[in-house]
């Protein structure tokens, strides 16, 4: 059995220097879980924050050219996009102005790109529908026409 | 010249759930044009029908709020929609999905409609178009879970623009492409250009062959559709139900109008102001005059009100049968 225990003598201000060293550690430690968090947070973000949407453009859109003489449907307010660099505008296709290559429409439709630009108002016709001349006044006999009803059945 | 423009050949055969109507001004072009429009029915179908369990609307709607990858005309057309419904301030709302499920149409609709017993749900308002996200960059959408879209309406009016277009590209001669009632041309009209009869009692079990048109008009250029509640109509439980529906309540559109022709300069756009004419009733004359859309509305009373130049019922446009 031990009848004394003697320590070394610490040396001065070697305590001072680790507890220097633990705490430069320590931040060391923490701006790695710093920089890894924001660089998570920024995927994240980008990940699931939506991409301006269709919607909302649209409606801003349709306030900002609807003509005061055309008493175009009420908009609400647009959302504020979150992600400016990827606001795409998108129309309703006009078929002459879009007449996908003379391939089969299959292939088109799978290879067609949504169109970048979009409608700000519903367009009426170049020429409105016309009457339709009397049968009886043509020198041929007039074709049947085709016919605009609701949707039904075959036939 | 085109002298070969007074013969006109025609094809029509079901499709979509209704029949498809190609028309073209060069007879010699007619199988091209079949070919061409029954390949843009098929992929329109494969990609935005409600009903198909392998089509990319079912996987979207079942989703459960998660982002779903979409091919590029899945895209167009969800663009298409939601452009209608941010031009009809919501009228025109795709979110109705669950809305129709809940009134029995939930499957094609000639099934639908042999159900007649009670609805056991409540009426379900539509889901909110602005909750739909779409990045075109990545072609992803995302819709939250318990909404469902039905893009049936602007679908296959988007399918008769592309239609018309392909056709058009691919023969160079004038097309008409009709859809159930949703029309485009596209090119040179024969002469006298395209003469369109327009029916407004017609119901779902009516054909091609059996309508009654109520006037006959010639268009050159453009779209046109006509809406209605008569046509997909059905009973559940002694309710009268049909397919356009109110998004506030969920319930089917209680209008003034029981048919609503629209010409427009797309048939997408013709089909967004006809279906949106429905619901905004008296509301929607002074609209379509604004827009100055040409359109032909009939009370449920036959009474025609007839706007922006479209031509007023007489003896010059009475049907040629």
């Amino acid at each position: 059995m031990r009848d004394t225990y003697e320590f070394p003598e610490e040396q001065p201000g070697a305590a001072r220097t680790a507890g220097l060293r633990r705490l430069s550690r320590l931040t060391w430690r923490a701006t790695q879980l710093s920089a890894v968090t924001a660089v998570g947070f920024a995927t994240l973000f980008a990940r699931t924050a939506p991409a301006h949407t269709v919607a909302s453009d649209t409606t801003a859109a349709s306030t900002a050219k609807t003509s005061p003489s055309a008493p175009a449907p009420s908009s609400s307010s647009p959302r504020k996009a979150r992600h400016p660099k990827r606001v795409r505008a998108i129309a309703t296709v006009s078929a002459q102005a879009a007449a996908p290559a003379p391939q089969a429409a299959a292939q088109a439709s799978q290879k067609a790109t949504p169109a970048p630009s979009k409608s700000a108002n519903l367009a009426p016709p170049s020429t409105a529908p016309a009457p339709a001349p009397s049968t009886s006044s043509a020198s041929a006999p007039a074709p049947t026409p085709t016919v605009s009803s609701t949707s039904h059945g075959g036939g | 010249m085109p002298s070969a423009a007074t013969t006109i050949a025609a094809r029509t055969f079901p499709a979509l759930g209704t029949f498809a109507t190609v028309l073209v001004a060069d007879p010699d072009a007619l199988d091209v044009a079949h070919d061409l429009l029954a390949a843009e029915l098929d992929a329109v179908d494969a990609a935005c029908s409600r009903f198909r369990a392998d089509s990319e609307l079912w996987r979207l709607n079942h989703a459960r709020g998660r982002p779903v990858r979409v091919s590029p005309l899945f895209a167009e057309a969800l663009a298409v929609a939601l452009d209608a419904a941010g031009l009809t301030d919501g009228d025109v709302d795709l979110t109705c999905g669950q809305s129709l499920v809940r009134l029995g149409y939930d499957r094609d609709f000639g099934q639908a409609r042999r159900h007649t017993s009670p609805l056991r749900q409540p009426p379900m308002p539509a889901g909110g178009w602005r909750r739909v996200r779409l990045d075109l960059e990545r072609l992803e959408v995302r819709i939250p879970a318990g909404v469902w879209l039905d893009l049936g309406a602007t679908a296959k009016a988007l399918a008769a623009d592309r239609a018309a277009a392909a056709i058009w590209a691919a023969t160079g001669c004038g097309v008409l492409v009709n859809l159930g009632g949703d029309l485009r041309v596209a090119g040179d009209p024969p002469d006298g250009g395209w003469r369109v009869g327009i029916a407004d009692d017609a119901d779902f079990d009516a054909s091609t062959a059996s309508i009654e048109p109520r006037q006959v008009v010639v268009i050159n250029d453009g779209g046109l559709a006509t809406s209605s509640p008569l046509g997909r109509a059905w009973r559940r439980g002694g309710a009268d139900l049909h397919h356009i529906i109110d998004p506030s309540t969920g319930q089917p559109a209680r209008s003034c109008w029981r048919t609503a022709s629209v010409a427009a300069a797309s048939c997408v756009h013709a089909n967004i102001a006809s279906t949106a004419a429905i619901l905004r009733a008296e509301r929607a004359i002074g609209w379509l005059d604004g827009l100055r859309l040409p359109a032909r509305l009939v009370r449920h009373d036959g009474t025609v009100v007839t706007v922006a130049g479209w031509p007023a019922d007489g003896p010059e446009t009475a049907p040629a049968n």
